[in-house]
């Protein structure tokens, strides 16, 4: 009974999540996320790792667990994450999350990013720590990781990073 | 080369450690006296902390303190390794050097098959310098067969039934393989939440959701019974937690500030291990709801004082 009970509401959390989707002036086919992501031609030396990974909606908790809790919270719209990888096999993540707003993608970078970090220019708002960069544009928030503390680490990290935030399409989409 | 793990992040994480280990923390349990006397010499540990930088032989030195990979593993094992490994970001998943010095061992003891309960993250492995001289090692592995069988849990208090991964069953050994680290939802996460690894969404989905309260952390009361519940489906015959690098900030996932104690710990129960582990965020064994709960159901002693306790440094 409790299950079916969980299975309805789970019905109901999907069909409300692609309702409120579906109110955004932006259907999510207009704008493939994965046209955000740097391509080879732009990293010297870096590749893609695999293929990237994409979710929509309530499938973003099986991309990344727990984790998918707070950008549901906040109003998430679709998600792309890919690996990038040099030629002596160090790897950068990076994670672009589309909400629903830019003030759902404020809110939810500045709760990852906290206000710690250092300021840098990307996007709108950036931070960058020992190892990853969190910056917002838009509706978009968007991370990067590395594995290391490394100066040129950090620097791929920016790059990636800028490159991302200028395919994001200028101005701010709003709801 | 100015790698994240060892040196460096102790040094950049020294207050937060520094703080813990100031605190009433795992590492202070161990210089304390045991209010039951000393345990005799030649008794076993219940549970072994090895501090060490290199995180290989750490691994195989807190094996070889709970007696030894053959107190475990008998020749012809299909042993089923249930490791945190399927996130990304660095602090987030056991390091893969924790994982292979296990595997090793287990090889070593003379396992027929080692299955890989859960898959780990693309480019897991190469992470570990040990990567390449261990090639055969990793390629032996077999991973998730991706099918699952329900399981009648009738101790269970909120959840009576769940389905679990079919390879656990087809074990004769069963090892958890956990990082201590910070949790969104239930502040810490370490051998008795790695068990939801095991379960298909469906099921995890009823731990969040079951009593329809909204929100993927909306009655964490019954998150954590149903994860000391699923606790009940098989006991692992070893555990081990990676208490090296790890994030304590946006977790599970990360990435977030990161803290190290450069600690590998190993224990016979993961209530053992949990009450010990969570001390390194700063937090109390009763703090962790599932702790208690699955010392309830007799999973293990969350009494630090009552366990024959040893730490050693490699």
């Amino acid at each position: 009974m409790g299950r079916l009970v969980l299975c309805l509401l789970m019905s109901f959390l999907v069909t409300s999540f692609s309702a409120v989707c579906s109110e955004g002036d932006e259907p999510s086919s207009q704008e493939p996320l994965l046209g955000l992501l740097p391509s080879e031609a732009d990293l010297k030396g870096w590749k893609l790792d695999g293929e990237p990974q994409t979710a929509e909606g309530m499938a973003l908790f099986e991309l990344i667990n727990g984790g998918a809790e707070e950008y549901v919270k906040e109003g998430f719209r679709r998600a792309v994450m890919a690996t990038y990888i040099n030629g002596e096999g160090k790897r950068i993540n990076l994670e672009v999350y589309e909400m629903l707003s830019p003030e759902s993608a404020r809110r939810i970078h500045r709760k990852k990013a906290g206000d710690k970090g250092t300021k840098v220019p990307v996007g709108e708002e950036a931070a960058m720590e020992d190892y990853y960069l969190n910056f917002q544009k838009g509706s978009f928030q968007v991370t990067l990781s590395g594995y290391d503390t490394q100066k040129m680490t950090l620097e791929w990290l920016l790059q990636i990073g800028r490159l991302v935030a200028e395919r994001i399409s200028a101005p701010a989409r709003t709801q | 080369m100015d790698p994240i793990t060892r040196r460096s992040f102790l040094k950049k994480a020294a207050c937060i450690t520094g703080g813990v280990l100031m605190s009433p923390g795992p590492l202070n349990v161990l210089a304390q006296p045991n209010p039951q006397g000393p345990p005799a010499a030649e008794m076993k540990p219940d549970l072994v902390a090895v501090k060490s930088k290199d995180l290989f032989v750490g691994t195989q030195k807190a094996i070889q303190e709970m007696g030894g990979i053959e107190a475990f593993v008998k020749r012809g094992d299909r042993v089923g390794l249930l490791v945190n490994s399927p996130f990304k970001n660095i602090g987030a998943s056991v390091h893969p050097d924790v994982t292979l010095a296990l595997i090793e061992q287990c090889l070593q003891g003379g396992a027929k098959e080692i299955r890989y309960l859960k898959d780990p993250y693309r480019g897991y492995w190469e992470r570990s310098s040990r990567s390449r001289e261990l090639a055969t090692v990793i390629k032996a592995l077999k991973y998730e067969s991706g099918d699952h069988v329900k399981v009648e849990i009738p101790d269970g208090v909120a959840l009576k039934d769940a389905k679990a991964a079919r390879d656990l069953f087809e074990c004769d050994v069963f090892i958890n393989i956990s990082i201590t680290k910070h949790h969104e939802g239930v502040h810490y996460s370490g051998a008795l939440k790695n068990m939801m690894g095991l379960c298909p969404f469906s099921t995890n989905s009823y731990f969040h959701w079951g009593t329809l309260k909204l929100g993927w952390y909306g009655d964490l009361d019954h998150l954590n019974q149903c994860i000391a519940d699923l606790n009940l489906v098989r006991k692992p015959d070893l555990c081990l937690s990676d208490a090296t690098t790890f994030i304590t900030e946006n977790g599970p996932y990360g990435p977030g500030k990161l803290a190290g104690a450069e600690t590998i710990v190993a224990a016979t129960n993961a209530v053992s291990l949990d009450a010990f582990c969570c001390r390194f965020l700063g937090l109390q064994p009763q703090d962790v709801l599932m702790i208690p709960k699955a010392s309830r159901h007799g999973l293990g002693n969350m009494n630090l004082g009552r366990l024959r306790v040893k730490s050693l440094s490699v």
